[in-house]
């Protein structure tokens, strides 16, 4: 039940929705550092909610939203050309390399929803949650 | 004047003692809708012959209308942020445009647009479209505006050079003027730039749409919004992240006179309407600056390098580039020939 809260995004939410918009701008990546046309037949995968859950937990973790100083267009320019959202080094190693792993810029180097339900942000996160209903 | 004023200071001085109620009442009450009552003021204290009260009387223009005294007459566009009306005023037969924001705006973005209405109210200027009054109708909120009836340039096609230079030297006299009272526009582009039937051209949707582009959800931000961007504005790489607003500014109406000449978006027809907002950005930031056709004559083709600048502070200023020749200049004459087709 609690699993299913943190992992329960789409593209449907708002939130989501600008952050897809914002992933993307990958494509960018692609057309920038290739210099290639745009594949136009690529899609959205399963991956692009990967990266919405990165921002959507590194929004939370920071009360602001990812590229805080950038206005939104310079935003997207920095998503396409494959730089991340700076990552607070107050935040625990464990949600940085949480963070870290979802917001990698090729689709394919994200860890899918199951393998980061083995990371120990999510995973410590979950046993305390069990301890404390247990205790 | 001052000279035959210093005798008798003191004589007037009593005679002004029995004058300051009558006269300051009067110019006070006109100077409610007058955009400087200090200036009208002192204009009026100056001269004592009540002649003084006719250019404050014609100055002093009628107050806007009430919301309620509008009649819609028919809808005349829609853009980013609102739906516009051409409205007429049930008295006078007066036609104006209303702007008709979307949606309900949460209480902090209606007192920031409040705020720039009020500001906006202040500017006059013949290149920069008249903000008359903004209405609040159960959250909605309404702008009265300045009503252009050739409406805006978006998709004009300006092949002479004469008629060319004039619009850009209409746009770029409203560009000094809003950046000379430190307004900087942050969305120059052909839809802004409306034009009347006497062929004058004005700046349109300053302030507020800056202030819908901040509050807008960007999925639903047209990729127009980024096509007029300049590249230091997109690329924060570039110039070090500091960005200069009127160095923007001068990028976007530049590549706006550009397409007028050119009948097409600059960095090519397709990036400027499809939705691929990321070829647009790396067309912007990677590639040169677009150049006209060969044809143009040097005078134009010279402000269009000076505008399309791509480092900012190359870029002249406003005030500048009004000393251009291409806009200062006597006018070119029309080309013998019509210009190759590419």
């Amino acid at each position: 039940m609690h699993n299913s809260v943190f992992f329960s995004f789409s593209r449907d939410v708002k939130c989501g929705n600008i952050l897809v918009h914002r992933n993307g701008s990958v494509k960018l990546a692609d057309f920038g550092l290739a210099k290639q046309v745009v594949n136009p037949k690529r899609t959205y995968g399963t991956a692009a909610d990967i990266w919405s859950l990165g921002c959507t937990v590194l929004e939370m973790l920071t009360r602001q939203l990812p590229y805080p100083n950038l206005e939104w267009a310079q935003a997207l320019f920095k998503i396409g050309r494959g730089e991340p959202p700076a990552i607070p080094k107050y935040l625990s190693k464990e949600a940085r390399d949480f963070i870290s792993q979802c917001l990698r810029p090729y689709p394919d180097d994200r860890p899918s929803a199951s393998k980061l339900l083995d990371h120990p942000f999510v995973n410590r996160s979950v046993r305390s949650i069990m301890s404390v209903m247990t205790s | 004047m001052r000279a035959g004023d210093m005798p008798g200071r003191g004589a007037r001085r009593r005679p002004d003692l029995t004058l300051p109620m009558p006269q300051r009442d009067a110019p006070t009450s006109l100077a409610v809708p007058l955009p400087l009552p200090p200036a009208a003021t002192t204009t009026t204290s100056a001269p004592p012959a009540g002649g003084a009260m006719h250019p404050l009387a014609s100055a002093g223009a009628a107050p806007p209308p009430p919301l309620e005294e509008l009649e819609r007459v028919r809808r005349v566009g829609s853009g980013a942020g609102g739906t516009v009306w051409m409205v007429r005023h049930r008295g006078t037969g007066k036609e104006y445009a209303l702007k008709v924001l979307y949606g309900n705006h949460d209480d902090a973005v209606r007192r920031q647009i409040a705020r720039e209405i009020a500001i906006l109210r202040t500017a006059e200027h013949p290149a920069v479209v008249r903000c008359h009054d903004m209405y609040e109708r159960g959250g909605e909120l309404q702008i009265l505006l300045e009503y252009m009836d050739g409406g805006s340039l978006d998709g004009r096609r300006i092949a002479d050079e004469r008629f060319l230079a004039d619009v850009a030297r209409q746009v770029l006299s409203g560009i000094a003027y809003l950046h000379r009272r430190h307004i900087v526009h942050r969305d120059i582009k052909p839809s802004n730039l409306l034009i009347d039937s006497a062929r004058r051209v004005k700046i349109a949707d300053f302030g507020v749409g800056r202030i819908l582009n901040q509050t807008m959800d960007p999925c639903n931000s047209s990729v127009g919004t980024i096509a007029y961007m300049s590249p230091e504005r997109i690329n924060t790489d570039l110039n070090d992240g500091a960005y200069d607003g009127y160095a923007g500014d001068i990028w976007s109406f530049g590549l706006s006179i550009l397409e007028f000449y050119m009948g097409k978006f600059p960095f090519g027809e397709n990036l400027g309407k499809q939705g691929d907002w990321a070829a647009l950005m790396c067309a912007i930031c990677y590639s040169d600056p677009p150049e006209p056709p060969a044809a143009v004559s040097p005078e134009f083709r010279s402000f269009v390098g000076y505008c399309l600048q791509k480092n900012p502070a190359k870029r002249p200023s406003a005030a500048q580039l009004m000393q251009h020749p291409f806009v200062a200049g006597p006018q070119p004459q029309p080309l013998a020939a019509p210009p190759p087709s590419s």
